[in-house]
């Protein structure tokens, strides 16, 4: 159950489509026969098993139980338009309680469009799963923002988004994880066309016993395409951060240029990172780069601001509002990611 | 016996046959084979029990498929288990089969003592059995055990017993519980407390005989205090089929302890269409037992048609230290999947890890890697460089390491790189007059230096000139 | 203002402060100079608290409190402000909201309410004129990517903001151009009241030809060895440390 409030007016005035999956094949039967493919595609090759010359989709238990369509939601911005204001979708409702949650996005960008989509999951959650296709046209520009808004719980969420980008699309995300017992988000990014970008950064702030896990893929199908990946975790109390982020470079994909960093910093005696960066490349021209580091807070920068008069609890939180905040620098809303760098807040 | 593949792959200098008169078990795998295994080289009991244990283990296990390998079905009924060159009366060199001395001879290994410039005592293993191990005697005068395994079974059995299989258990994984069930020979090397080993120690493996897999075990022990170097070389014949290479090395580092651990691996890796060459599943790992020990690997791996290795560290001391430093080189069809794995459990304890893999050809090469840190384990440093050169369009270079730290006082760093080789450099050096294929072998033994730099002298030579070869032909 | 007494620190079991006697008074300005490696920095490092140092003797206080007994953050609250020879990047973090957390951890220790986003930015502004600093700096991140000159700016700039009783520049003209130092030194000349004091550790003398030192202190293994006026510094300048060391170590 997923619905869009704020902005889709705004955005449907502009020629922007959002309503039902069902109401998608109404409107745009052509539009909507398209989707799904992708993870059609992508569901067959994990079955064949063909381990090294596809990449197995997440495990994810949507991916076979494919939700009733009426309660899926589509975003159809069509060529050419640029969708405005940004567009929200509330995942759950907002103060409902919501046991068990499945819910199917389509996001389409058609050719030389543009939209900015924040996604929000809603307080009252218990048990959320998303799965979420998107398709990129040529020259299309999505900037996608997604995190929970509730105050603490202990819903389980789990996001998968997997996006194909068309010639020189431009594909950017940032997933604030926080807040919840259990967060996993799943991308995956097929840059299928020359010049297809993609931007896919994420922040966590782990406290309690909670677990949050980001597992990324970028798809380098075709050649003359770039990615650049950013993951921040701070892992407090208990908690357990994970990011497990894939590279890979498919035969003949030349001028690739690929980064990926990810950096954790552990604040408790009891909490665990773990990171699993890969690359995997079948092609010779091609600059790729991963780093991943875990430590601590920087005693330097602790004694420095507590030379300045600062407590030293504040100057910590002050560092690792600092540490997440440069991923939410990157974004293209500068309140959001305002807001964001304050709810990540210890 | 196999066609040898005479003149097919020149590059292979290796690549020759010895005609020894030799003795073989019957092809095949069971129980009585490793009854006859152990029947045949004299053991006890204990021993025998623990090659039964290791089978009955084996056979409920399966084939790791986790490893980015193509690995075509092996039949292990098709092996043969035990080979050996028939044993002469006697002991001195002059009761060695003439033709096993030339062959040594013509690997670069003389078995004469009096030949041998530098002060490299070596034990030499072909097929399932030691032949000869040199400077034994004057070795024995400071304490140090320098033998074949077998030799060490019979001789010192309370310091086997004490030692085997406590690192890399026969349960450990399928590869190591084969070999715990048929290994056949191997090197033994103890090391006294406080005693410094005057010389590099070193094993020389050479697979002969055709359709025989070979199955060495290696156990060092470095007692409290004290310092060993060994060197590890290997090669086998050309021939069309593949040949199965399971080993096990296990160092024990106690404390104060420092052991290092070279290897050259350079088996036959098959020819330019991927016929032949050798599979070799190797368990490689160091236990740093004692506080302040010290473990350090480096390995040249240019050989074998499929390699899967990952020498690893275990640092229980309280600040041990743990390295790792790789340069794996495959081309034609090879594949290969290595790297580490380092656990932190010790207080303080480091480690390091370097890799550089280089790709060419069709072939295929993995860094797989792992760090470790157990929530004991307080101030742990880690770091990891971990670098992939790509030749050609046609191959693979991937990484897969994995970070684990559950202390928070933990500080690990990791970096990786892919890229291919950098066309500004090859286009200065041919504008200085070197040609591509040279100057490729150029930029790659520099992109190589780190970790060639930390093989003694003429084990670095010989890297380096192996480095060359696989290159050879890889350049368009 | 602050009295220093026999004051003994060691680091990992090596002992860098062998004894060290120093008054300070308001109004004063005290040059601390010495070879490298006399433990100057040290003393800076012990007087800010800095827990890689252990005190293993004597006694500090600071308008007649225990300073040693105080946390890092209580010594700076106190009024006592360290610019660092080398301030650390504090990447993600921006100038603007550090400062004004250390302004409002200040005014929160002295009972007063928090300053309003409006006066905080007016201060910011009137501040950052003293030392001449490019107000664009204030939103960046703390001292990250700013030049050697900029830090050291930036150091003044803060010092400009927390009005401190008692300043402790360390190196401060380590690595600074004449015209970045000139503009350095006028910064703390411009701060300079009747009831503040500063200690001023430096190598060279050139920095005393803008900051006129009222003492000038030779710190040597651990321990000062002389102490004179502003013409010491220059003495120093032209016979080096040689005639005094000498002397000290024939003792």
């Amino acid at each position: 159950m997923s619905k869009i409030v704020r902005g889709a007016l705004a955005a449907e005035r502009r020629g922007v489509f959002v309503g039902s999956l069902a109401s998608l094949a109404e409107r745009y039967p052509e539009v909507a026969a398209r989707t799904g493919s992708i993870v059609a595609a992508e569901l067959a090759k994990s079955v064949k098993g063909d381990k090294f010359k596809s990449i197995p989709v997440f495990c994810n238990k949507q991916w076979c139980e494919c939700p009733d369509k009426e309660r899926g939601l589509a975003v159809y911005v069509p060529e050419g338009v640029s969708a405005g204001e940004k567009i929200t979708i509330h995942v759950g409702g907002v103060g409902t309680r919501v046991d068990k949650h499945n819910c199917r996005n389509v996001i389409v960008v058609e050719e030389g469009a543009s939209a900015f989509i924040e996604v929000r999951y809603a307080g009252g959650l218990c048990e959320c799963g998303r799965l979420a296709e998107v398709w990129l046209g040529r020259g299309a520009s999505l900037e996608t923002v997604t995190f929970f808004e509730g105050e603490e719980s202990e819903a389980v969420i789990e996001g998968t988004t997997i996006v194909r980008c068309d010639e020189d699309a431009d594909y950017r995300s940032t997933v604030a994880a926080s807040g919840v017992k259990s967060f996993a988000d799943n991308t995956k990014v097929i840059l299928a066309g020359k010049g297809a970008r993609a931007t896919v950064n994420g922040a966590a702030v782990g406290r309690g016993d909670s677990k949050i896990e980001c597992n990324t893929i970028i798809e380098h199908a075709s050649a003359d395409t770039t990615s650049s990946q950013l993951f921040r975790a701070a892992a407090g109390d208990s908690s357990l951060v994970r990011f497990c982020g894939r590279i890979y470079v498919a035969p003949g994909a030349d001028r690739i240029e690929a980064y990926q960093q990810n950096n954790n910093v552990l604040l408790s005696e009891r909490a665990r990172a773990v990171a699993e960066p890969r690359l995997e490349i079948y092609a010779d021209d091609v600059k790729c780069s991963h780093g991943s580091t875990v430590g601590q807070l920087s005693e330097e920068a602790l004694f420095y601001m507590r030379q300045r008069g600062i407590s030293e609890e504040e100057a910590r939180k002050l560092l690792v509002e600092g540490f997440i905040g440069e991923v939410f620098a990157m974004m293209g809303d500068a309140v959001l990611a305002d807001r964001l760098a304050d709810r990540m807040r210890l | 016996m196999d066609e040898i593949l005479e003149g097919r792959d020149p590059e292979y200098k290796y690549g020759f046959t010895s005609d020894l008169d030799m003795e073989y078990f019957p092809k095949g795998l069971s129980e009585e084979t490793v009854r006859m295994i152990s029947r045949r080289k004299g053991e006890p009991q204990w021993l025998l029990e623990f090659r039964l244990d290791a089978f009955r283990q084996w056979r409920d296990m399966a084939m790791p498929d986790w490893a980015h390998l193509n690995i075509p079905a092996i039949d292990f009924d098709d092996i043969t288990y035990f080979a050996a060159p028939k044993k002469r009366e006697g002991k001195s060199l002059d009761d060695i089969d003439p033709e096993l001395l030339k062959t040594f001879d013509k690997l670069g290994i003389p078995l004469e003592e009096q030949k041998i410039l530098s002060g490299v005592a070596v034990d030499a293993v072909i097929d399932s059995v030691s032949v000869k191990t040199t400077f034994r005697d004057e070795l024995s005068k400071k304490g140090i055990i320098f033998c074949s395994f077998s030799e060490a079974v019979k001789e010192h059995p309370e310091l086997v017993r004490k030692y085997m299989a406590k690192v890399v258990p026969p349960s450990d994984n399928y590869f190591a519980a084969l070999n715990s069930a048929v290994f056949s020979d191997g090197s033994f090397c103890y090391i006294p407390p406080g005693v410094r080993c005057p010389m590099e120690l070193s094993t020389y493996f050479r697979i002969n005989a055709a359709g025989t897999g070979q199955f060495e075990r290696t156990l060092i022990v470095a007692d409290k205090g004290a310092y060993v170097s060994y060197l590890e070389g290997c090669t086998a014949p050309m021939r069309d089929e593949n040949q199965l290479h399971a080993a096990i090395v296990e160092i024990i580092a106690e404390e104060d302890a420092e052991v290092k651990y070279s290897t050259v691996q350079n088996w036959y890796p098959g020819d330019k269409e991927g016929r032949g060459g050798v599979f070799n599943f190797v368990t490689k790992r160091g236990l740093c037992r004692g506080d302040r020990s010290k473990i350090s690997w480096t390995q040249v791996e240019t050989g074998s048609a499929i390699t899967w290795k990952y020498p690893s560290c275990i640092l229980k001391g309280d600040d041990s230290y743990g390295e790792f430093y790789s340069v794996a080189m495959t081309g034609n069809c090879q594949q290969a999947d290595t790297g580490t794995k380092m656990i932190h459990i010790g207080k303080r304890s480091r480690s390091r890890i370097v890799s550089k893999g280089i790709s060419a050809g069709r072939s295929q090469n993995s860094y797989r890697g792992m760090v470790r840190v157990m929530p004991s384990a307080d101030g742990v440093r880690n770091f990891s460089q971990c670098d992939s050169l790509l030749i050609g369009s046609d191959c693979g270079a991937h990484t897969f390491p994995l970070i684990d730290a559950a202390n928070s006082s933990a500080v690990i760093e990791h970096e990786a790189t892919t890229s291919k080789i950098g066309e500004d450099q090859l286009f200065y050096c041919n504008q200085r007059g070197i040609p591509t294929e040279e100057a490729v072998g150029l930029i790659v033994n520099g992109y190589a230096r780190e970790v060639l730099d930390k093989l003694p002298m003429e084990f670095a030579v010989e890297a380096q000139k192996l480095l060359a070869i696989t290159l050879e032909g890889s350049v368009g | 203002m602050l009295e220093i007494k026999g004051l003994k620190a060691s680091v990992e079991g090596k002992e860098i402060l062998k004894g060290i006697d120093l008054k300070v008074e308001a109004g004063q300005v005290h040059a601390i100079m010495g070879p490298n490696g006399s433990g100057k920095s040290t003393l800076a490092s012990v007087l800010a608290g800095r827990d890689k140092f252990e005190v293993t003797g004597g006694s500090v206080t600071f308008e007649g409190r225990d300073l040693l007994a105080m946390s890092v953050e209580q010594r700076a609250c106190e009024g006592l402000f360290l610019g660092f020879q080398y301030p650390v990047e504090i990447p993600g973090v921006s100038m603007a909201s550090f400062m004004k957390m250390a302004v409002n951890q200040k005014r929160k220790y002295n009972g007063q309410e928090p300053v309003s986003a409006g006066e905080f930015l007016k201060m910011m502004r009137s501040k950052s004129a003293v030392v001449e600093i490019d107000s664009a700096l204030t939103s960046r991140s703390v001292n990250e990517g700013f030049s050697g000159g900029e830090k050291k700016r930036n150091e003044i700039f803060q010092m400009a903001m927390l009005e401190p009783k008692l300043s402790i520049l360390d190196e401060t003209d380590s690595g600074l151009d004449i015209d970045a130092l000139r503009v350095v030194a006028t910064g703390v000349t411009k701060l300079k009241r009747p009831d503040n004091a500063t200690i001023v550790i430096t190598h060279y003398q050139r920095l005393l030809d803008y900051i006129v030192p009222d003492f000038v202190h030779v710190l040597y293994k651990g321990r000062i060895i002389h102490t004179g006026t502003k013409e010491l510094a220059l003495e120093l300048e032209s016979r080096g440390y040689d005639w005094l060391i000498k002397d000290y170590d024939n003792e």
